[in-house]
C-alpha cells in the first residue's frame, strides 16, 4: 500500500472521481486500490451518524467531550486509530459501543478505516441549528 | 508524531480542492452536468444523505435534484422524548438550505405524482422533470385499509398516529398534558416489520417517564401484535418490571381488532380496553409512490433491491431506498443513511464507467430512551452475504448491559451528528 509513486495516481484521482479518494499519510502515500477506495468510503460514511461526517464530529459547546461530544476521527493518527480500534476488538480497551462494532469488520477495513480518518482534515463545525416547526408541515 | 511537512499537506491541499470543488453549486450547474441528473423523491434520512453524498463523490459532477413534499425536515429520532418532555419539536425541526448551500444540491418543495419510467420523467404538482436515474425516498405509507374510521385528519386529531413527526407529535403531547391524573394511554404496537423496531417500546417509556414525574396514579397500557417484544428485549421488559412497575401493562400478543373512535375503547381478542388517550400506530408499508410507480410486487408492502445499488429489481434504472426496502433489517434513520451512501457511491461509479463495491459493508446504532437522562443501544455491522445476495449481520453486534446516563450523552450526540451529516 506504501508507495511514493503513488503520487501520479494521486493526481489522475483528481479527475477520475472513481478513485478518489487516494490518501497520502504523514510517513510516505499510501494509495487505496480502486476497490478499497470504494469500500472504504461507504464504510466510513457509515461511522458519520455517530462521529460526523469523514469523521469531523459536532462539538457542541458546554457539552462533555466523553459524553454529549463524541470522539473526532478525522485527522488523528493512523497509529492511535489502529490501536484504538484493535484494542476495542480484542477486549484489552474498555467500550460501550465500539467492541460491538470492531469486532464486525475484519483486520483489512480496521486498517482502511484507521488509514482513511488519518488523512481527513479536521474541521470544527457546532451543531446544526434547528428551526420552529411550521403550521403547514404535513 | 513527526510531520515531513510538505508531502502530507501537500495531500491534504489537494483532498480540500476537491472537496471545495464538490460543494460549489455554481461549477457544476452553470452548464449541462458533465455526468447526468440523478432525481430524488423524498428528502427525509434517505433521499437527503443519497443528495448529499452523490454531489460530494462525483465532485459536483452530477447534478441533483431533491423534491420534496415539505418545506422542513422534521426527525422522527429524538421524536419520542417530546412526549416525555424532555425535547420540543422545535428542536428537532430543520431546513434544506445548507444541502443547497454547501453542495449545490437543487432542492424543489414540491409532491411527486408520478412516475414515467419509460420516458424516465417524473410528474409533480408543479410540472415535470426528466432524470438520468431516479432514487425514490418516501418514506413509509400506513395503511388504513382496516381501519377506515382513522383515515381522516380529523380522527387523527382524536387518534394521533405520532409516527412521523409534526404536528401529531405536538397533539399527542398535549393531550397527554391535558389528560387528568389516574387516566389511561393506551397505545399498540403493530405487527413487525414497521419503521423503527424499538421505537413503540420506548415511547411506552416516555409516556411513563411522564407520568411517574407528574402524573402518578396514571397508566400506559401496551397492546402489541408481536408474540413478544421485538427489539432490545431483555432490557425493555426489565425496564417495563422494575423501573415502571405498576405504571406500564404491557401485553404481548393483543393484536388490535376493533376500534370505538367516539369512546376510545379498542377491543382485542382477549380484552377491551378504554383509553382517556390513544395512540394508534397502523400498519405500515412502502411509501404510496413507491406502490404507485409499480416498485412493489402485487401484494408484498415492500420493494425489492438490488443490495449492491438499490436498484429496484423491477423497474430499471429507478433506485429505492430507506423504510420502502425490503430489506429484512431494522428500518431506522442510520440503516437509510446507510443504503443512500452505498447507492450513491454505486450510481457514481457506474454513471462514469466503473464498477460498485461487490462487498458493502455498513454499522448501524439506535439508542432508545427509557426517560429523560438514561438510554441504551442496540449495536451491528451489517455485511453483503453474496450468496444471500442481502445484507446480512456480521459478527460482534449486542446490546448495553444496562439503560445508563452515558449513553444518554452518546445518543443526544448520535442525533446531532446525523442530523449535521444528512441536511449540510
Ligand atoms: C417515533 C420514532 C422514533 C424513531 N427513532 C429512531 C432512532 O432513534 N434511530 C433511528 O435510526 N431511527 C429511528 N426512527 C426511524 C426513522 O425515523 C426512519 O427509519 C427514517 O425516517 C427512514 O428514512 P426514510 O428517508 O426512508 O423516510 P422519511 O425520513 O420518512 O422520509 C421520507 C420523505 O419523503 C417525502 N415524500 C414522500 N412521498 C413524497 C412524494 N410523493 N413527493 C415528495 N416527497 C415525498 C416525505 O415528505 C418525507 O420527508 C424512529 C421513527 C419513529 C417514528
Amino acid at each position: 500500500m506504501k508507495n511514493a509513486s503513488s503520487f501520479c495516481l494521486l493526481l489522475v484521482s483528481l479527475i477520475t472521481p472513481s478513485l478518489w479518494p487516494i490518501i497520502g499519510h504523514a510517513d510516505g502515500v499510501f494509495a487505496f486500490s480502486p476497490e478499497q477506495a470504494i469500500h472504504v468510503r461507504t464504510l466510513a460514511a457509515s461511522c458519520a451518524a455517530c462521529h460526523g461526517t469523514q469523521g469531523n464530529a459536532m462539538v457542541k459547546e458546554g457539552g462533555n467531550t466523553s459524553e454529549e461530544n463524541n470522539p473526532v476521527l478525522a485527522g488523528r493518527t493512523r497509529e492511535d486509530l489502529l490501536s484504538k480500534l484493535l484494542g476495542f476488538r480484542d477486549g484489552t480497551r474498555k467500550a460501550t459501543i465500539m467492541h460491538q462494532h470492531s469486532r464486525g469488520l475484519s483486520l483489512e477495513e480496521i486498517d482502511l478505516l484507521a488509514t482513511h480518518f488519518s488523512m481527513q482534515i479536521r474541521v470544527i463545525r457546532p451543531p446544526l441549528s434547528p428551526q420552529k416547526l411550521e403550521a403547514e408541515h404535513g | 508524531m513527526a510531520e515531513p511537512f510538505n508531502r502530507r499537506a501537500f495531500i491534504k491541499a489537494i483532498g480540500a480542492t476537491g472537496l471545495v470543488l464538490a460543494s460549489r453549486p455554481s461549477l457544476a450547474m452553470a452548464s449541462k452536468p458533465p455526468m447526468g441528473r440523478v432525481v430524488i423523491v423524498g428528502g427525509g434520512y434517505a433521499g437527503a444523505t443519497a443528495a448529499k453524498y452523490l454531489r460530494l463523490w462525483s465532485l459536483g459532477a452530477i447534478e441533483v435534484v431533491l423534491v420534496e413534499a415539505n418545506r422542513q425536515f422534521v426527525s422522527c429520532p429524538m421524536s419520542n422524548l417530546v412526549l416525555g418532555g424532555s425535547k420540543s419539536i422545535n428542536d428537532l425541526t430543520f431546513g434544506y438550505e445548507a444541502l443547497q448551500a454547501n453542495h449545490g444540491v437543487i432542492f424543489r418543495h414540491d409532491t411527486v405524482t408520478a412516475i414515467d419510467a419509460a420516458a424516465k420523467h417524473i410528474t409533480m404538482l408543479g410540472g415535470t422533470l426528466s432524470y438520468d436515474r431516479l432514487i425514490v425516498a418516501p418514506g413509509v405509507d400506513f395503511n388504513y385499509q382496516e381501519w377506515p374510521m382513522l383515515a381522516s385528519l380529523d380522527a387523527q386529531k382524536q387518534v394521533p398516529h405520532a409516527w412521523k413527526a409534526g404536528w401529531q407529535t405536538v397533539n399527542l403531547r398535549q393531550q397527554l398534558e391535558t389528560m387528568a391524573d389516574g387516566g389511561v394511554f393506551v397505545m399498540n404496537v403493530p405487527k413487525a416489520p414497521y419503521r423503527c423496531p424499538p421505537g413503540p417500546y420506548e415511547r411506552a417509556c416516555q409516556v411513563a417517564s411522564y407520568f411517574k414525574q407528574h402524573k402518578a396514579k396514571s397508566k400506559v397500557i401496551v397492546l402489541d401484535a408481536n408474540a413478544e417484544i421485538i427489539s432490545k428485549k431483555g432490557l425493555f421488559a426489565k425496564v417495563f418490571n422494575e423501573t415502571y412497575a405498576g405504571i406500564i401493562d404491557y401485553r404481548p400478543d393483543n393484536a388490535i381488532s376493533h376500534i370505538n373512535l367516539a369512546t376510545k375503547t379498542v377491543s382485542t381478542e382477549f380484552d377491551s380496553v378504554k383509553a382517556d388517550v390513544l395512540n394508534f400506530i397502523p400498519p405500515q408499508r412502502a411509501g404510496k409512490i413507491a406502490q404507485e410507480a409499480g416498485l412493489t410486487e402485487k401484494d408484498y408492502p415492500w420493494c425489492d433491491v438490488n443490495f449492491l445499488t438499490y436498484e429496484s429489481k423491477l423497474v430499471p434504472d429507478v433506485y429505492v431506498l430507506g423504510d420502502s426496502v425490503a430489506a429484512g433489517l431494522p428500518k431506522s434513520a442510520h440503516m437509510a443513511t446507510n443504503q443512500a451512501k452505498v447507492c450513491a457511491s454505486a450510481i457514481v461509479q457506474l454513471m462514469s464507467g466503473s464498477l460498485p463495491d461487490v462487498a458493502p459493508v455498513f454499522a448501524n446504532t439506535c439508542y432508545s430512551f427509557i426517560n429523560d437522562h438514561a438510554a441504551m443501544h442496540v449495536a451491528n455491522v451489517y455485511r453483503y452475504d453474496a450468496g444471500k445476495k442481502m445484507m446480512v449481520s456480521a459478527e460482534g453486534g449486542g446490546v448495553s448491559i444496562s439503560p445508563n446516563e452515558k449513553e444518554a450523552g452518546y445518543a443526544h450526540a448520535w442525533a446531532n451528528n446525523i442530523w449535521a451529516d444528512t441536511l449540510s
